[in-house]
């Protein structure tokens, strides 16, 4: 059943079938879930070892001839005149892309309902969201619309929506993935990361689009081995469990349930949980949301209606400038490039962004120590499972739900969810964060808890019975 | 605490060259209230002789060399010009 294959499941069936099968799927379903802003409809199709397996990718990676929107009136019409590095690194190994997946605008958001266009829903229920900021990918793949997809991640937006729609998302340490092509929303936070079915098929998307690249001068070429010792156990092992976690006020009753779950079966492998005391973690939402719009209110002035993008027409240039970035950026991309200017301004720069600066300094010594002793950090990867489109409006009720997933952007290291249990019968996330460069641990340890999971049929990951 | 005021919000638009309607500037300054009360919490922290962390990367990055090369692209990066005058972009005046 083409639903339910994974990259590698893809390997031994007939290449030629598998995109007449996505489309047939994306047909189907996708009226339903919402997941495309663009279906492509003449795909490129390369040869290579992957050839003719269909992929999705994120709105706001550049595709060439592709429209890339970001979910944004500013940029509804932009198509890009160059591939991202990471897509061009897919299409050159033979991946089809047939999409262009919604997001909240800029990746600014969790649920996905901050499109510009429309709300994405969550195939398990689509009544409920599919997280963000990579909503449509998510819920792309964990419906079977295509095998798998890339997301971006600045705090949490691959991995929240790989938990709420119950698929695999992997951030990988910061400086592995070229951030070239990727509109930039906080530079020194943004990541590129595979959503898939497997923990495999995220270490070998991650094979190929990790490495050096002349045109991101943050990519190290550091040689990272994601796959081989993957399947290896995990005995012995040491993992951390922030006491923080039991701590946060609104963390849901059965997801604490779930995770005590995933403490006994990080035993049963034989490793050793500990709980630790990480006391600068309760900053790391207060210090993320300084950071993520300076940067943002940074990033976003390039678009003034000058060179590509909305317009709207005024007789002077500065007023062209102020109606057209009113227009075209959405509510939550207008607070944050007000809070950001705030923040960045000459008078309030050294209370508010530098003070952020060295609270992030301090947060990173402090998870780094603890992943000095530990191999691993274990946490679930939201307090709640999806919630109803619409439930939620306060914007700081929003940024709260961040609290697991900021820290790893923060510090740069690589963080994974994978899919452990349902609560309400919608899927929740157990998020696994490592060292700086320990991705391929990361990874193993993953794999370890996809083998063993009770919530998984011989290892595979359960997907929904999309109800059209 | 600081308090947020239409002065200051009006203040912050100029400097973002973004023009907000009258609502959306009572919006924004309620949840810029909001917002920053949470980030009070920061105010806890003892950050003394602590280095600002403007990235995790800690060494030194590479920067490729500075050659001119041929774009291929051009007209595709035309193609995205919003108004354009044999081959040059147009703009509104900027006295006007």
């Amino acid at each position: 059943m083409f639903e339910k294959m994974t990259i590698e499941d893809c390997l031994n069936y007939n290449r030629e079938e598998l995109i007449t099968q996505s489309y047939e799927r994306i047909r189907s379903i996708d009226p339903v879930i919402k997941g495309f802003i663009t279906v492509v409809e003449k795909p490129q199709i390369n040869d290579g070892p992957y050839r003719g397996i269909p992929i999705a990718i994120k709105d706001n990676i550049a595709t060439k001839g592709i429209k890339t929107t970001c979910a944004s009136k500013i940029l509804e019409n932009y198509v890009p005149p160059y591939d991202a590095t990471c897509v061009k690194r897919l299409k050159d190994y033979g991946f089809v892309i047939l999409g262009k997946t919604n997001m909240d605008e800029f990746a600014m958001g969790s649920s996905t309902e901050r499109s510009a266009f429309f709300a994405t829903r969550n195939p398990w229920d689509t009544d409920c969201v599919p997280g963000g900021s990579s909503g449509g990918s998510a819920a792309v793949v964990a419906s079977g619309q295509v095998v798998a997809a890339l997301g971006s991640d600045t705090g949490g937006s691959v991995r929240q929506p790989a938990s709420f729609c119950g698929v695999v998302g992997f951030k990988p340490t910061y400086g592995l993935v070229s951030r070239y092509g990727l509109i930039a929303f906080a530079s020194s936070l943004d990541q590129v990361g595979p959503i898939t079915k497997s923990v495999r098929d995220a270490a070998l998307m991650m094979e190929i689009i990790a490495g050096k690249d002349p045109f991101d001068s943050t990519t190290v070429s550091r040689k990272i081995d994601f796959l081989s010792q993957i399947e290896e156990d995990i005995h012995g092992m040491k993992f951390a469990v922030p006491k923080e976690v039991y701590e946060y006020e609104q963390l849901d009753g059965e997801v604490a349930e779930r995770f005590e779950e995933v403490i006994r079966t990080a035993q049963k492998l034989g490793a050793m949980v500990e709980r630790v005391k990480i006391p600068s973690m309760k900053y790391a939402v207060a210090t993320y949301y300084v950071i993520a719009p300076a940067e943002a209110s940074s990033n976003l002035a390039r678009y003034d209606g000058v060179k590509y993008g909305l317009r709207i027409e005024e007789t002077g240039l500065r007023d062209m400038y102020m109606k057209t970035r009113n227009a075209g950026f959405g509510e939550e991309v207008r607070r944050r490039i007000v809070l950001g200017t705030f923040t960045l301004s000459a008078a309030y720069y050294e209370a508010y962004f530098n003070k952020a600066l060295k609270v992030r300094k301090i947060i990173a010594n402090d998870i780094n120590q603890v992943l000095d002793k530990f191999d691993a950090i274990l946490t679930p990867t939201s307090p709640i499972p999806a919630f109803k489109v619409g439930s939620i409006s306060d914007p700081l009720t929003y940024y709260l739900m961040d609290i697991f997933t900021v820290p790893a952007n923060l510090v740069g290291i690589p963080a994974i969810s994978i899919p452990f249990g349902f609560v309400r019968n919608k899927p929740i996330g157990l998020q696994i964060m490592g060292k700086r460069f320990d991705d391929g641990k990361v990874l193993r340890i993953a794999r370890n808890f996809e083998k063993t999971s009770p919530y998984n049929d011989n290892g595979r990951i359960r997907l929904p019975v999309v109800r059209i | 605490m600081i308090k947020i005021d239409e002065k200051l919000i009006k203040h912050l638009e100029a400097l973002a060259a973004l023009e907000l309607t009258p609502q959306q500037r009572k919006s924004i300054e309620k949840d810029m209230q909001e917002i920053l009360g949470y980030m009070e919490l920061l105010n806890e922290v003892n950050v003394d002789s602590i280095d600002p962390m403007y990235t995790p990367i800690e060494n030194s990055v590479d920067l490729r060399e500075d050659l001119v090369r041929e774009s291929e692209c051009v007209d595709l990066i035309r193609s995205n010009f919003p108004k354009e005058r044999s081959g040059h972009i147009v703009v509104p005046g900027i006295h006007a």
